[in-house]
């Protein structure tokens, strides 16, 4: 790649991955017998084990597939005791993965067709054999493949090659597997033969006209499939098949009210049954289903209706004659629509719900003894009967759970409809809350915060002013720590706490108390050391026989006169002190009485010391290093090995002077140096355990104040390092990466771990100000989980949020508003207008809603706008909800300041009346004005209403004007008394409906269009309208737009691609400095005279819905942040010199190439994509480099590491510096 | 003339393999049809697409995807044709 010096080259990170999961599937594909797992596909494969004790799901892996995935099912061959994953994907071929070693890998490709996509290539449907005997891939027109499983001789899966079946002119709407047991396997499928439409002889209407059912049967005999129609044809309405369980074969057919079982034996007759339909409703639409074996061949069939409402159906079954007596079906409970539903033999039902949460039930009882009124195929023997039924026979009543209980919820983003990255400044801390708002289909406002909640137990104030803070143990076996050390360097105290059911200070302790301690260890099995400022305390417990101590002994160390201890480390073992005249003495641990002994030399440092530690005896039982901060802005590393104790063996200088040292063993034995710095960074190094050397630096600013550090240790994560700036942060390695999550919800100057049974296991005390603080990390009820980077809080809105707006001007930290415009289509609200002037306050039942949705109506609309004040510390607030009636939907909000009428702000609303799609349609379209009353909260004031002639999708404010586009015009409003007066109208010909407009500063502005892409326009004064001057050289949709900088655009288009667009320079200058020029320039094929250039490209397999330019961490690189409508969040990263775009661009060549060649089942390349044609999926990647396929770097072995490494000319360390100093830059 | 024979049964053949193919004398109507049909396909068939059209239009993704590839049996409206050969 030739490396341009002008453009911009950007550096793709997904944060946080799509949450849309199309496709949930139960199998047992750890090959344990007894767990059942659920893997979830999105852009990533995900594998979900839930515990059957606890009721949680945990995600045990996942994977970023780095491709689309069609369609899953899973496959057992014969003997073996795991389940493989079957997928077709974009990349045209046919996968099976094995799930081994904690992840999923390659196990067989084929490839079935050509990558990407078209309506023949098969791929669309995907089923197994309920028998493991076949795969069937179904396009969905014309085209199907089966192909049979075999075993080679090792036991290695192998599929035949495909038997083909082709239908011309015919399209399948939906397919299953058929279970039929030892006969040849069959396949079921709704289709539609389009032959006889094909002339306009006939009409076809979706409504009505009949579809066929058809059976495919593989011969394994002759090895040939028979295509075979259904007895006769099916209702229109036909939409889901739920194949039999094989002792009874056949399948059932749901329609719109009723079901039809039919079954491939001719000999069978079809029986017919209605659905249950809910009161408020007229129709029931089975939209999933879950089938549950029990034992003996009983089993039970839930079906889900597009209303929500779940139903069982049980049939009896005459085992002896083969005779099906009847199907009973009932109304079981309601839970929020699902893409899919699985039942664990445990008892646990998995909701992958649509638009929301995932949620896990736990059954209760299976509805056996429900009062609800169950139909009986009996009573229906024809279809006449079906038709002419009396609806009141087969409606009931909602209520709330009854069957089943929710025990967890997943929290999912998906689907984000817009987005706002908002800074919140409080006066308790000095640093900005960055938080990403996100609006939620059904009907959310999600804030994401980065950082780990925490509980706080207790809190309660101290005697004295605490400045440090300690726990610790008496005896070397205890469990429990028992004492917590405060001591206050202000009034020289320390105070000695007993940790039990209630805090009380010990009196007993030997301690000494008028002095401030600086270290306190439990040292040898049952003594313990007080370091305070003028020496050393030892305190040896004696035991009776019982256990209880009945004395203390104690030994003191003094240091020589006027000179005192000022820092100290220590573990079991050893002590190291440093002392007020630079010098370092060292003792250890007479293992045989406890005692202290000194070693002989010392060592005088050449400036003062102003950190110290050792190594903690968790994993080692000796500290062979010391590490000593000087305030000559240098770390030292002593020996303490007893050849060359107290002897320098490396040095390194800092940036400023450390306050706080760790030094970290973990289990493997590599030790890490962290480092604590003055002027606030924190330092991770690395310490060579041979010859002390320190290498591979990483830094991270953790805020204005200088960091102390603490290492804690945690029920999920054993070694952790609680870091304490102006914030407190908590640092734990995970999965290859090193997480440094700031904590929320508290404050704090110091803080230690301490385990106590008494909080139920590891916890952290700390002190702030005058009080003691007890918490532990992860929210109440739950564990702490280490994969959220985010914490999200929820607030439920009306209907489906479509457009936010944040308050930026009211400068109090108490009130920051959101407004929000919602809107759902084909549902009537419950509340009444806010232009009403009756005060009849009737009583809504938000939560009845909440749990049943609202009523539906044909083309009817539900419309509010709300008001969200994001302040308040617990959660956000609704503070004002206007609604709208009489089928008004929004289109378009803004926030705006007229020039003519000072300071005052307003909103306007842009609304169209009985909006129609397919084709696009209203009746009328207004602008509603509100004024915003700084006063009270900033609410909203109705002021007046404009109509308009089109639709008014996109407005934005412009030179204190309000510019409103609405199909190919561009309007300038004004404010006026009884209505917004026009002033400028603007007829662009060759835009069909503008979606997006973006003012670029000074007279020019972007206008987006839903066919035509961006183009570039400035307003002339003279003639009073817009002037197009610069259009985008792609035809797009676009969907979403934003600023760059005065010539430069990013924005997104409705299939996932993601582009930045910039004015070339000459025509920018002559834009502004020659207009006449740029103006009267020769309009070029339909459009204006000029053109873009494409700068950069990127598909990213998510409708981005918005752009906002910020950095997630503190003082971090400014970056674009997108969210995505499938819940992904992610960044682009602007890259800072030419070296670094030439290096990350070799790196990522050498991966895609070693990725596409990679045979060595690293789980990586899982569908057999092309990276770089996945990138590439509408138009050629550009100038952007993708972080996501970097990052796999770190999946590799470290011999691949090497060898890759080699490639580029770099050590294996210098790219995973660079890799986590990217994502350092601008997120975590 | 036997190639030309030849040729035409050759596009036929591959006409019948991969649907949508076409040539100079292929109608604006067949034209159009497909395109819809592919439009149709596509919608259907990508998860994001369809999920953002469900949103809109507030109805279940896979009654809109099995509605959408009902629409590909007559993409084209009677009436528009009419109004084309008028």
């Amino acid at each position: 790649m030739v490396i341009d010096n002008d453009s911009l080259y950007l550096y793709n990170l997904t944060l946080k991955h799509s949450s849309s999961f199309n496709l949930s599937l139960l199998g047992q594909f750890l090959g344990d017998k007894k767990s059942q797992e659920i893997v979830v596909i999105s852009s990533t494969i995900q594998l979900l084990k839930p515990d059957v004790n606890t009721g949680k799901i945990e995600i045990i892996s996942t994977q970023n597939a780095l491709g689309v995935v069609n369609c899953i099912d899973k496959l057992r061959i014969i003997g073996t005791q795991r389940d493989l994953l079957v997928l077709t994907s974009d990349s045209g071929n046919l996968s099976i993965l094995e799930y081994k070693d904690n992840k999923f890998i390659s196990n067989y490709q084929i490839g079935i067709t050509k990558s990407g996509f078209s309506r023949i290539n098969p791929g669309e449907y995907l089923l197994v054999d309920p028998q493991n005997r076949c795969i069937l891939v179904g396009a969905i027109e014309k085209n199907k493949l089966i192909y049979r499983i075999q075993s080679n001789e090792d036991g290695k899966l192998e599929l035949s090659s495909p038997l083909e079946v082709n239908t011309k002119h015919l399209l399948t709407v939906n397919m299953t597997a058929l279970d039929s047991e030892y006969d040849n396997p069959i396949f079921a499928a709704i289709e539609c033969d389009y032959g006889v439409y094909q002339d306009d002889e006939e009409l076809y209407d979706p409504q009505s006209t009949p579809l066929q059912l058809n059976y495919y049967e593989f011969d394994q005999g002759l090895n040939h499939i028979i295509k075979r129609k259904s007895k006769s044809s099916i209702p229109a309405s036909a939409s889901h098949l739920i194949p039999l369980p094989g002792h009874i074969g056949g399948v059932l057919i749901c329609c719109e009210n009723y079901l039809i079982y039919d079954s491939p034996n001719k000999n069978i007759e079809r029986i017919y049954l209605p659905i249950p339909i809910r009161q408020t409703s007229t129709t029931s639409i089975i939209i999933n289903h879950v089938l549950h074996r029990l034992k003996k061949n009983n089993f039970f069939i839930l079906l889900q209706s597009s209303n929500d409402d779940l139903f069982k159906l049980t049939m009896d079954y005459n085992n002896d004659t083969e005779v099906i007596e009847k199907f009973n079906i009932f109304y079981f409970d309601t839970i929020p629509a699902s893409t899919s539903l699985n039942i664990l033999k445990s008892g646990f039902l998995f909701a992958n719900v649509l638009n929301n949460d995932k949620l896990f039930y736990q059954f209760e009882k299976l509805g056996d003894d429900s009062t609800e009124t169950i139909i009986s195929s009996i009573d229906y023997p024809d279809l006449e009967s079906i038709n002419n039924i009396d609806t009141a026979n087969v409606s009931f009543e909602l209520r709330g759970l009854d069957n089943l209980a929710l025990v967890d919820v997943i929290d999912t983003l998906s689907p984000i409809t817009d987005s706002s990255f908002v800074e919140v400044h409080s006066d308790t801390s000095p640093d900005p809350i960055k938080q990403l708002l996100t609006l939620s289909s059904h009907s959310y406002l999600k804030s994401l915060i980065h950082g780990v909640p925490v509980s706080t137990l207790v809190t309660s104030p101290l005697p004295i002013i605490p400045t440090d803070v300690f726990t610790t143990k008496l005896f070397s076996k205890s469990t429990n720590d028992e004492y917590l050390v405060i001591t206050s360097s202000l009034s020289s105290k320390t105070l000695v706490l007993s940790i039990g059911e209630v805090v009380e200070e010990v009196e007993e302790s030997e301690f000494v108390s008028d002095q401030i301690t600086i270290g306190i260890q439990q040292v040898g099995t049952s003594s313990i050391v007080q370091i305070y400022s003028n020496g050393i305390k030892h305190i040896k417990h004696i035991k009776n026989d019982d256990g209880e101590t009945i004395d203390r002994k104690t030994t003191d160390w003094f240091p020589p006169a006027g000179i005192t201890i000022l820092k100290a480390s220590s573990n079991n073992n050893q002590v190291i002190i440093g002392l007020s005249n630079s010098e370092i003495r060292y003792f250890e641990i007479d293992q045989s009485d406890d005692q202290l002994i000194e070693y002989q030399d010392k060592i005088e440092l050449s400036s003062p010391i102003t950190a110290l530690t050792i190594a903690d005896s968790r994993n080692v039982k000796k500290s062979l290093f010391a590490i000593v901060g000087c305030s000559d802005e240098t770390i030292q590393v002593l020996s303490l090995q007893p050849h060359n104790c107290l002897e320098i063996l490396s040095l390194q200088a800092l940036s400023s002077h450390s306050t706080s040292l760790l030094l970290i063993s973990d289990k493997d034995g590599k030790s890490t140096v962290h480092i604590g710095m003055d002027n606030g960074l924190y330092v991770r190094t690395a310490l060579d355990e041979i010859n002390g050397g320190l290498s591979d630096t990483r830094i991270k600013y953790l805020g204005s104040k200088p960091v102390s550090l603490s290492s804690v240790s945690l029920a999920t994560i054993p070694q952790a390092v609680l870091a304490v700036s102006s914030k407190p942060w908590i640092c734990y390695n995970l999965n290859e990466s090193y997480k440094v999550t700031p904590l929320l919800g508290t404050k704090l100057s110091k803080g230690v771990s301490f385990i106590s049974e008494d909080i139920g296991g590891e916890g952290i005390v700390a002190i702030d100000g005058n009080d003691l603080i007890i918490f532990t990390i992860g929210e109440e009820d739950t564990v702490f989980d280490q994969n959220q980077d985010f914490n999200i809080k929820k607030l439920k809105l009306r209907y489906t949020p479509r457009k936010l707006v944040v308050d930026n001007s009211s400068s109090t930290a108490t009130n920051k508003v959101v407004y929000i415009a919602e809107s759902d289509f084909g549902v009537k609200g419950p509340y009444p207008s806010f232009q009403s002037t009756e005060s009849t306050k009737q009583e809504i039942d938000e939560e009845y809603f909440d749990a049943f949705g609202y009523a539906k109506k044909l083309n009817s609309w539900a419309t509010c706008i709300q008001v969200v004040n994001i302040v308040n510390e617990e959660a956000n607030e609704i503070i004002q909800s206007l609604e709208f009636l009489n089928d008004e939907t929004i289109l378009s909000m803004t926030k705006i300041k007229f020039e003519s009428t000072g300071s005052h702000e307003h909103l306007i609303v842009g609304t169209s009346t009985n909006q129609k799609f397919l084709p696009n349609s209203c009746d009328a379209s207004h602008l509603y004005t509100f004024k915003i009353n700084p006063k009270k909260q900033s609410t909203l004031e109705f002021i007046h209403k404009t109509e308009l002639d089109e639709q008014p999708v996109a407005i934005i404010s412009f030179k204190g004007k309000l510019l409103v586009g609405m199909g190919k015009y561009l309007r300038l409003y004004d404010l006026g008394q009884k209505q917004l007066l026009r002033k400028s109208s603007t007829n662009i010909s060759y835009l069909t409906n503008i979606t997006k407009l973006v003012y670029q500063g000074g007279y020019r502005i972007v206008i987006g269009d839903a066919r035509n892409s961006i183009v570039f326009a400035k307003f002339d004064d003279e003639e009073n309208i817009f002037i197009p001057f610069a259009d985008d050289i792609v035809k797009r949709q676009i969907t979403s737009l934003s600023k760059l900088d005065y010539n430069t655009v990013i924005g997104s288009d409705k299939f996932g691609n993601v582009f930045v667009s910039r004015v070339p320079p000459l025509i920018s200058q002559q834009s502004d400095e020659d207009w006449s020029l740029v103006k009267h320039q020769d309009s070029y094929l339909n459009g204006s005279g000029s053109r873009l250039d494409n700068i950069c490209e990127i598909y990213l397999h998510d409708i981005i819905t918005s752009f906002h330019k910020g950095s997630i961490n503190m003082g971090g690189q400014e970056s674009i942040i997108y969210s995505g409508l499938q819940g992904t969040i992610g960044l682009l990263l602007p890259l800072a010199s030419k070296q670094e775009v030439e290096f990350l661009n070799k790196l990522e060549l050498t991966l895609r190439k070693y990725f596409n060649e990679d045979d060595d089942n690293l789980g990586i390349n899982l569908l057999g994509r092309d990276h770089l044609k996945f990138r590439s999926y509408y138009n050629p990647v550009k100038n952007i480099i993708d972080g996501d396929l970097i990052e796999k770097f770190f999946a590799l072995p470290q011999s691949t590491r090497i060898k890759l490494s080699r490639e580029v000319d770099r050590t294996p360390k210098d790219i995973e510096k660079k890799i986590s100093e990217l994502r350092n830059r601008s997120a975590f | 003339m036997a190639d030309k024979i030849r040729e035409q049964n050759d596009y036929n053949r591959l006409k019948a393999k991969y649907i949508g193919l076409g040539n100079a004398d292929t109608s604006r109507q067949e034209f159009l049809t497909n395109i819809h049909r592919d439009t149709l396909a596509s919608l259907s068939h990508n998860h994001q697409l369809l999920l953002y059209n469900s949103i809109i239009l507030n109805q279940n993704p896979e009654l809109l995807r099995q509605s959408l590839i009902k629409k590909m049996v007559q993409p084209i409206k009677r009436t528009e044709k009419r109004s084309e050969k008028d």
